[in-house]
């Protein structure tokens, strides 16, 4: 029973840690800092990649819907071209994002296409979100204020926008990881949550064939 | 005198204002006045914006430097606003929307609904709201579960060109580096020289503050109206002011040299002061303002009033020892007056043109010759010593051109080839080219061109001069017809006649469509196991969560009306295109962006009542047009006038000889440009109308100057070498339209000078030459 005790007092402690490590936005900081220290490491790996491949799970919880909704897929990310995100599960899906704008395929068809020229906003948010998954943190500085703290080889990192285009989409941003980028969570204002979590990431230092490219073509 | 140099000294000086717009002196249109004032306002709004590009090769340098310039643009006071960040606050300008949700609807979702193509729309919602899409609307899946919203305020985001948003700065990526966008709107028209002097040296001022801010190379563009009116009216007013200098020590020189002493001299700057101050004042009272045109014209008055002192000063030199100013006042105070009348008559019908620049110039005109004759005809008398000895110089050249002309004899060759000359000249007429574009008349440097040039190749659009005016009887048909006006503009919009363009209806639909759009929710989307349940059931939204959506609905405010919208942020991109209450009309502005087929818009426009095409250069290029043939014929008109006022003078034997020099002058002036490719203009005929003044002078001066020949030939050369010192130089002017005016008095001038020597003073054998030549 005491032994129990312990056990739990244990898993309250380690809990509690946990969520010191969850707050970052106590640990200010900038993008230089950030790629001197804790994010030295992922971001040596990432600089040389050309193209990172992986899986994602997206859950997006909302404060009416007791579920989050829940996607599955693949993404692949190519330097200089964008993110091609594939939705397997719920459905077929893809979501093409790049510095021209964003596109949305179901099952071939298009269903949305935004251009980043007609729609500044667009090209704002695909830039942050293309420099949350990179881990281009000098680029994120110019828009947000950072903070970061790391626990050995974990780390996370927080982004507060500063201009109020972007606080209306979302509030705040964590980047959480150790090797590489694990998780990424946007709070939006009205307390709804985007939950990503990226796993078996693989890197790849070659320039992408044309197999790859042809995901971003539009 | 004393009176008017305190008035002008104290009171205009000090509030003098130069206009330098060319559409400043046009009427405006046909359209009632209501309409034209607001369009009036609605253009120089246009007029006063301006649009900086503030680049260097790195983007944080062009932000550093782009906030330095904007805040001393600020600071400045010159301008009512300077934007570098936009007014970011999205979700303040979408709260109006959200409040009027039940009555607005995007176009393709509204098609969407009457087509009956509802799962479609929630298919499309439900998958959005699994992928990162959701994160690029700006109402989260809660507050819009099927994205209607999301769409119909995704239309109402201004399109900037190529810019992109960069945080709340604008930002275009060019080749050479980045450009961060700086707008401004100038506090006052940039056709005013009070606005310009404030508003050139703040740029200068920010521009020194923006290459302070870092250390790194930056390149600042510039477009906008006052740039080039400020160009223009520095190099006009230091052209008027150079060729003003140069005219008047010349006048000093030739006066000094011809009639000797100080005397005539400093009576004569004397008049001339006078006389264009009283004019200045004249026009600065009645007008406001004095349009720079006024003034090149006003120069004129040098010529015409030098011309009268000169010819009482020459006066001295018929009777040398004898002569005395009092005699000098009734031998030449006739023919002084009889040109004055026939100069009067040509600028009182100038005065009755209902141009309002073409009003101040012959006010100006008009004031100043009265002022200046009567100083001639009044004080010189008092003034001048009796008797002088007078340089000899002019007198013996008087003389050599009267032997000359006294020994010409016109034999049949000399007559035939004077004609065949003329005749020559004249068929030039046939190959005279008309310009009328008003851009072409105004010609900004090219550096400044070229600096435009730039900022639209990377705005990568153009503020457009053309628009359409829509009016209704009311609000709401102005709106419709603007919803069926943007129809057929979506429509060019596909086929490639036009890039984009901006409306009012985009953000505030017609009360029709709303109600209709209202209905369109009601039956598809709001309704018992509509649309919006239907995906928000399949999102996991629980019963009570649509059940509120639904009630909100319910209650919603009404339709969205025109004060809410105008009261509101929404309305911030499109405010200035709501003309609103218009006399007893209605009106809108829908402005255009990269127009590249004008033909179809005149269509559009012509296809639809309640809508106008507005072009400004086209209408200025059309006005232009029509008032240089009515001042055309109005010079035909006055030349007859003057004909009969010399024909009752002179008799029908003598009117001609001295109507001739004029009109011979005139004719072969035109038929020389037609030869040589000098375009003939509207500005072309007001100089004409000066020839036809000056050169009816000449005539009457020779004709009353018979008893003493030498005189006489002098004071007419004299005026005519003061005419060309003070136009001549104009021809060298770098404004087009001042070069136009200058251009012509130089030719035709010379000509009148030569042909009236011809004409009135050498002996004619057989009228048939005088006729010959009037034919050719």
């Amino acid at each position: 029973m005491r032994s129990f005790a312990a056990a739990v007092l244990a898993l309250l402690l380690f809990a509690s840690s946990v969520r010191a490590e969850v707050d970052p936005f106590q640990y200010p900081t900038t993008g230089k800092s950030l790629l001197e220290t804790i994010l030295a490491a992922p971001a040596r790996n990432l600089a040389e990649a050309q193209v990172l491949r992986g899986k994602f799970v997206h859950e997006k919880h909302l404060s009416e819907i007791p579920q989050p909704l829940k996607s599955e897929g693949e993404f692949t990310y190519v330097r200089g071209l964008g993110v091609h995100w594939h939705t397997k599960r719920p459905f077929d899906s893809e979501f093409v994002l790049t510095q021209e704008g964003i596109l949305q395929r179901d099952e071939g068809t298009e269903t949305l296409r935004l251009s980043a020229q007609e729609q500044p906003a667009v090209r704002v948010i695909a830039e942050i979100f293309l420099a949350l998954f990179t881990l281009d943190v000098t680029s994120l500085n110019a828009s947000f204020d950072l903070y970061g703290r790391s626990q050995g080889e974990r780390w996370i990192v927080g982004l507060r926008p500063r201009t109020e285009t972007i606080g209306s989409v979302f509030k705040e941003a964590t980047i959480k990881g150790a090797k590489d980028v694990e998780q990424v969570v946007l709070s939006d204002a009205h307390g709804d949550r985007t939950v990503i979590q990226l796993q078996d990431i693989r890197y790849s230092a070659t320039e992408p064939d044309a197999s790859v490219r042809a995901l971003f073509a539009q | 005198m004393l009176v008017t140099l305190v008035l002008f000294v104290a009171r205009v000086l000090p509030h003098l204002k130069v206009e330098t717009d060319i559409l400043a002196l046009l009427p405006s249109s046909q359209r009632d006045a209501a309409m034209d004032d607001a369009l009036e306002e609605f253009s120089s709004k246009l007029a006063r914006r301006q649009i900086f590009l503030i680049g260097a090769n790195d983007l944080a340098d062009a932000k550093l430097a782009a906030a330095s310039f904007a805040r001393a643009l600020a600071e400045s006071g010159a301008f009512a606003n300077v934007t570098l960040e936009l007014d970011a606050n999205a979700s303040e300008r979408f709260d109006v929307f959200l409040a009027h949700r039940g009555y607005l609807l995007a176009d393709a979702d509204a098609r969407a609904l009457e087509e009956g193509r509802g799962a479609e729309l929630v298919n499309k919602a439900v998958r959005a709201a699994f992928t990162p899409a959701g994160l690029m609307q700006p109402l989260g899946v809660a507050q819009d579960p099927l994205g209607l919203l999301n769409n119909f305020l995704r239309e109402q985001i201004p399109s900037f060109g190529t810019a992109r948003l960069d945080g709340a700065v604008l930002v275009i990526d060019a080749e050479a580096g980045s450009y961060v966008l700086v707008l401004a709107e100038s506090a006052g028209s940039p056709f005013a020289s009070a606005v310009q002097e404030r508003v050139m040296p703040a740029i200068e001022e920010a521009s020194r503050a923006a290459s302070r801010a870092v250390p790194a190379a930056i390149s600042i563009l510039a477009s906008g109206t006052i740039q080039h009116a400020a160009a223009a009216t520095t190099r006009a007013t230091q052209e008027v002011s150079t060729f003003g200098t140069v005219e008047t020590i010349a006048v000093l020189i030739l006066l000094w040299t011809m009639f000797g002493g100080i005397r005539p001299l400093v009576l004569a700057m004397l008049t001339l002061s006078l006389a264009v101050m009283t004019a200045f004042t004249v026009v600065h009272f009645v007008f406001d303002k004095v349009h720079l045109l006024a003034l090149v014209f006003g120069s004129s008055l040098i010529g015409s009033i030098i011309d009268y002192s000169i010819h009482f000063f020459a006066d001295r030199f018929r009777e040398p020892g004898r002569w005395s100013p009092i005699s000098a006042v009734s031998h030449v105070g006739p023919a002084i007056l009889l040109g004055l009348t026939t100069t009067l008559i040509s600028y009182l019908v100038l005065a009755f043109v209902p141009f309002p620049g073409l009003k101040q110039i012959a006010l100006f005109c008009m004031v100043g010759l009265v002022v200046g004759c009567g100083c001639v005809l009044c004080l010189y008398p008092i003034f001048t010593p009796a008797s002088r000895r007078a340089p000899q110089f002019g007198p013996r050249l008087g003389a050599v051109i009267d032997r000359f002309l006294r020994r010409w004899r016109w034999t049949p060759v000399r007559g035939v080839a004077v004609a065949a000359v003329f005749a020559i000249a004249l068929a030039g007429l046939g190959r005279a080219q008309i310009q009328d574009d008003i851009r072409a008349l105004q010609e900004s440097p090219a550096e400044l061109l070229e600096n435009e040039q730039q900022v639209r190749a990377l705005l990568g659009s153009s503020v457009e001069t053309r628009y359409f005016l829509v009016t209704g009887d009311s609000e709401d048909a102005v709106l419709e017809h603007e919803e069926r006006l943007a129809e057929a503009l979506d429509g060019l919009i596909a086929s490639q006649a036009l890039s984009s363009y901006q409306a009012v209806s985009t953000s505030l639909p017609s009360r029709a469509k709303q109600e209709r759009t209202h209905e369109l929710l009601s039956a598809y989307v709001y309704s018992n196991g509509g649309l919006l349940e239907q995906a928000m059931s399949t999102l996991g939204f629980p019963q009570d969560a649509i059940a509120k959506r639904r009630a909100e609905f319910e209650s919603a405010s009404g339709p969205l009306a025109p004060t809410t919208w105008l009261a509101s942020p929404a309305s911030q991109a499109t405010r200035h295109l709501w003309l609103g209450k218009v006399g007893d009309r209605y009106a809108t502005v829908v402005s255009l962006g990269g127009i590249r087929d004008v033909g179809a818009l005149q269509q559009v426009a012509a296809e639809m009542p309640n809508v106008t095409l507005i072009d400004r250069v086209a209408e200025t290029t059309a006005v232009l047009s029509s008032y240089r043939k009515a001042l055309s014929g109005l010079l035909a008109l006055i030349y007859v006038v003057a004909g009969v006022v010399l024909t009752v003078r002179f008799g029908i034997r003598v009117a001609p000889r001295i109507l001739l020099p004029s009109i011979l002058a005139t004719v072969t002036t035109l038929g020389l440009f037609g030869w040589f490719g000098v375009p003939i203009n509207l500005f072309t005929m007001l100089a004409l109308w000066l020839v036809l003044g000056l050169g009816i002078d000449y005539g009457i001066f020779l004709r009353h100057g018979l008893d003493n020949r030498p005189t006489a030939i002098l004071s007419v050369t004299l005026s005519a070498c003061m005419t060309l010192l003070a136009f001549g130089l104009l021809a060298f002017s770098a404004t087009p339209f001042i070069r136009s005016i200058g251009l012509t008095l130089l030719v035709a001038i010379t000509l009148s000078w030569g042909i009236v020597l011809f004409t009135c003073l050498t002996a004619l054998p057989r009228p048939s030459v005088e006729m010959g030549t009037q034919h050719g």
